[in-house]
């Protein structure tokens, strides 16, 4: 999904898809959230800021259907293609106690099999057309997506109802989908990335469904039965709950036409949006060390939560992770892999979802460079928290954000995206062209003030993986080190 | 191979992520970089700007040459007020030598280093500020590096890079420090990644004279034999405007926009070309079989095959890239379907028909599910190549793999920067940027026979490399 939020989210690891699609569809679901804005910081005298881009997008239609199914029509020229999202505000956070992962197996499943189709069938149907239709869950929403030639349109539509309407969920089915997913969770042990992202979400949800891995525990999936999955359909798919987004060179009654033939008659069900209590704030500073002894490079992670996405200061906020973390020229980018080589990557984001945002920096340093890095990047947070930013940084960092954020809404998926992920967050949902105005207005002490209240004091999240035997001792230094075996970020406490 | 990048792909915006790795925003199925007409001639250019078919994804090039070689290409997209400028040196691991591999992606970091106006940290500065961000990255045939920034900030991002090209700053200290920044990169993608440590013993047991063998981000030892005087010498001999195509994509006009690129490159002088790069693969005559032993969760390998590369692949191009939608691409490909939904054999399998210049490899890469065996894996996937080789395709699983291709080609032309790089790889790796537009009539034109006919010529145990992943304890690696 992409980020028209100005903020930017990476949900972390994604399962591994069947195929090579393991890259691109995390890239259509994940990375697009991953866009870090960012920020800038300069020296140099005067910094010009940029124009303001003229977006312009045209009139969102929206239209809602006597059963209550929300449809966003979007008409854009240009390519002959239509993309077509459907968001079902429900995701892993919702999955109950003791099932994790159920969120991420129905959704697997809802593309394999349904209306009478064996899952080859329903396959074959989609890439004889040249399309795409998958689903993905995360903590909260599930996502599907398709993208057709325009001239299947109608086609395409009629598959993705199927899709979420009559499932087939056959048993080899779940079954397979569920050795799957479990198998990702073995590889997930081969990716130091995915295990950092995890454990740091068990430490700073503690207590909260976030804390909670979207792809399940080892053991958890294996409890997974079909009757769970057909359960959760029920209970979270029907027009009433679901948001439709149509972005192509579609006019209102062709849209009209097909949507009411492939959903007119799909009903309402209950409305209960359930409620995700307020995201915990992270109390002291300890280090959760994760231990891969076969490690030659050690992944960082420090989090805290920070303020909600539709908190007014919110761009101001993106404006200070901009010049703290975000660009390349920004402060952790410039003292950590430009100054001193210590790091291929290192950047902060902003992440916001329902239930609130977090501020994360994510770097991965040589092991005996680790607890270097780590000082580092804990001094340049705390010192943006105390000291805030200049008047140049200010200016470049207003500049750079406004100027990318066209990018966001380039490509027609992207703009589908945007609208329903800034629904799911309670956003206008075309608010995205207002986004570089207020960027602009930003003031320096607005920025300083977001900045003290969005990163407030010293209790934060920290995450190293790496060998423990190497760093278990000098991490100590900076917080209570505790150490866990890599399998407990994929197995749980049990 | 996913070329390397400068800088992590999270640090730049989404829409560029999807760039490089042929991925669409919405999916696609293998990570299929369009692969351009290569021997159909060349069409006139197309001025009519109307809009696309689904079969025809013509859209208004403007051209130029400039006196000292260089190549531009300027593509109009009022979509959002946002430019692309990219630019290919027809130079990457392919021209390095032994002892010095790697230089060609360590020397892409340090072009963002300082120059004679903009010192060390001042372009990101100037570009950032100005509302732009820049990536670049290496591959075995082509160095790429692009701007993406509002219209206004045009004339600074082309000062930036002419100052660059013209006066850039080569330090020791520089150097010391990027190639750490490098070394760190290499963990992340070989170190610490089994499929990536895989990837390179393949193309080192795969190819055996030709640079393709080692990997793009080089030997560690030959990172640390690099110098500052290497790195001079590979800018004097590559870095030249004959040798680059600069691609400016998206929201400009096209005429004031050449005039200001006229103005910027035009007066940085030619060079002698490069020299050609004359490697060879001899023909493999017998399976190599190769194994690397680390810690690792689950088996996995990969196979390969020699193929054409651009140079002179013909025809057999496209018969190959379908060959990689039939067996790779999507839920309905005949791998997927064999290996991860008929039978518990794999977690995944992708098919790769590789974008090389010179001799090139199609890939089968897979991973094993837990309880199956490699043997049992790899008998799997050689069964379907052989057997794609046997019995023509029907016409619908044809007409499928047709129509994927086009659509995956349909997708990358969702942004600016999109077109940019197809045009710009298409000039590298074909001759000429109208090549792009052939490849759906090329694609077209394909016939199961040339299916069949391509996978039986290549698919060939005589002509195959496999390589394994065999999981070890970690405490076996973990010595000095």
């Amino acid at each position: 999904m992409n980020d028209a939020l100005g903020s930017c989210a990476n949900p972390g690891a994604r399962r591994r898809v069947g195929m090579a699609a393991a890259m691109t569809a995390a890239m259509a679901f994940g990375a697009a959230f991953a866009a870090a804005p960012p920020s800038s910081v300069a020296a140099g005298a005067s910094t010009p800021v940029a124009p303001a881009a003229s977006t312009a997008v045209p009139a969102l239609d929206t239209i809602v259907l006597k059963n209550g199914l929300s449809v966003d029509r979007l008409e854009r020229r240009g390519l002959p293609l239509v993309e077509l999202l459907l968001l079902v505000p429900t995701g892993s956070a919702a999955d109950p106690p003791g099932k994790e992962g159920l969120a991420s197996l129905t959704a697997a499943l809802l593309s394999r099999g349904s209306a009478g189709k064996s899952a080859a069938q329903f396959a074959e149907e989609v890439e004889y057309l040249g399309g795409v239709l998958q689903a993905d869950a995360d903590a909260d929403r599930t996502l599907v997506a398709g993208e057709f030639a325009a001239r299947d349109f109608e086609t395409g539509l009629g598959l993705l109802a199927g899709m979420v309407r009559r499932p087939a969920f056959a048993d080899e089915e779940v079954a397979r989908e569920r050795d799957l997913l479990v198998a990702a969770r073995d590889a997930a042990l081969d990716a130091p990335e995915a295990l950092a992202e995890e454990a740091l979400a068990r430490v700073l949800y503690a207590g909260h469904p976030y804390a909670r891995p979207v792809e399940g525990f080892r053991p958890t999936l294996r409890t997974l039965t079909r009757d769970d999955v057909t359960g959760w359909h029920a209970r979270h798919f029907a027009a009433g709950k679901v948001l439709l987004a149509v972005v192509g060179p579609i006019d209102a009654t062709r849209a009209r036409r097909a949507i009411d033939r492939a959903f007119g008659d799909w009903p309402r069900g209950v409305m209960e949006m359930e409620r995700l209590p307020a995201m915990p704030r992270v109390a002291g500073r300890d280090i959760l060390l994760i231990d891969r002894p076969e490690a030659t490079q050690s992944q960082i992670r420090m989090a805290q939560a920070t303020l909600g996405r539709t908190d007014p200061a919110w761009p101001a906020l993106a404006v200070g992770n901009a010049v703290l973390g975000g660009a390349f020229s920004s402060r952790l980018n410039d003292e950590i892999r430009v100054k001193r080589g210590l790091a291929y990557g290192i950047e902060s984001r902003l992440l916001p979802r329902r239930a609130g945002a977090t501020f994360e920096v994510a770097t991965a340093t040589r092991n005996e460079k680790a607890t270097e890095s780590l000082g580092l990047l804990l001094e340049l947070v705390g010192r943006m928290q105390k000291e805030g930013l200049g008047e140049e940084e200010l200016a470049a960092g207003k500049s750079y954000l406004a100027g990318l954020a066209p990018l966001r809404i380039e490509s027609p998926d992207a703009l589908a995206s945007a609208i329903l992920q800034r629904r799911l967050l309670g956003l206008d949902p075309t608010g995205f062209v207002r986004f570089p105005d207020e960027l602009r207005a930003v003031r320096l002490d607005d920025a300083n003030a977001a900045v003290r209240r969005g990163l407030p004091g010293e209790d934060r999240a920290i995450v190293v993986v790496g060998p423990a035997a190497a760093l278990k001792e000098p991490l100590g230094r900076y917080g209570k080190v505790t150490v866990r075996p890599a399998a407990w970020v994929v197995d749980g406490d049990r | 191979m996913t070329p390397l990048r400068r800088s992590h792909p999270a640090i730049v915006p989404a829409v560029l992520l999807v760039l490089l790795a042929g991925a669409p925003g919405v999916v696609a199925n293998p990570p299929h970089r369009a692969r351009i007409a290569a021997h159909v001639p060349a069409a006139a250019r197309d001025r009519n700007p109307a809009a696309m078919a689904a079969g025809d994804l013509r859209f208004p090039i403007t051209r130029e040459r400039l006196a000292n070689g260089l190549e531009i290409l300027v593509v109009e997209d009022h979509t959002v007020p946002v430019v692309t400028l990219f630019t290919f040196f027809r130079t990457g691991s392919r021209h390095e030598r032994t002892g010095r591999t790697g230089i060609s992606h360590l020397f892409e970091h340090l072009m963002f280093n300082g120059a004679k106006k903009y010192g060390p940290g001042a372009f990101d500065r100037a570009l950032e500020s100005r509302g732009g961000t820049s990536n670049a990255f290496t591959s075995e045939d082509v160095t790429g590096y692009y701007e993406v920034f509002p219209p206004a900030a045009l004339p600074t991002v082309v000062d930036l890079e002419v100052d660059r090209l013209t006066g850039l700053t080569l330090t020791e200290a520089s150097l010391k420090s990027e190639r750490e920044v490098v070394k760190e990169e290499r963990r992340e993608r070989v170190e610490e990644d089994p499929m990536g440590a895989l990837d390179e013993l393949l193309q080192a047991t795969a190819y055996l004279a030709h640079p393709y063998h080692w990997p793009v981000v080089g030997w560690p030892a030959d990172l640390d034999a690099i110098t500052v005087d290497d790195c001079r010498e590979y800018f004097r001999v590559h870095y030249a405007p004959n040798n680059a195509v600069l691609v400016l994509s998206g929201d400009v006009e096209p005429r004031a926009a050449l005039e200001a690129l006229r103005k910027g490159y035009g007066a940085i002088p030619s060079q002698e070309p490069a020299p050609a790069v004359v490697a060879d693969e001899p023909e493999q005559k017998g399976e190599r079989r190769a194994f690397l032993r680390r810690p690792a969760q689950l088996p996995a390998l990969a196979i390969a095959f020699h193929v054409p590369g651009t140079k002179d692949g013909g025809a057999t191009l496209f018969a190959l890239d379908l060959v990689q939608t039939i067996l790779g691409g999507g839920e309905s490909s005949r791998l997927q379907q064999a290996l991860v939904r008929d039978r518990p054999l794999a977690t995944s399998v992708q098919a790769e028909n590789l974008d090389r210049i010179d001799p090139s490899l199609f890939v089968v890469r897979a991973e094993a599910r837990p309880g199956a065996t490699l043997d049992a894996l790899e008998r799997g996937i050689v069964a379907e190549l052989e057997r794609l080789g046997r019995e023509p395709v029907s016409d619908r699983e044809l007409q499928k793999a047709k129509n994927q291709a086009r659509m995956d080609l349909l997708r990358q032309l969702k942004t600016s920067a999109g077109k940019a790089e197809l045009l710009g790889s298409a000039a590298v790796f074909f001759g000429a940027p109208e090549k792009l537009f052939e490849r759906p009539q090329a694609l077209e034109q394909v016939t199961a026979e040339q299916v069949r006919a391509a996978a039986a010529r290549f698919f060939r145990a005589d002509n195959r490399t496999v390589v394994q992943l065999v999981p070890a304890e970690p405490e076996e690696k973990a010595g000095p």
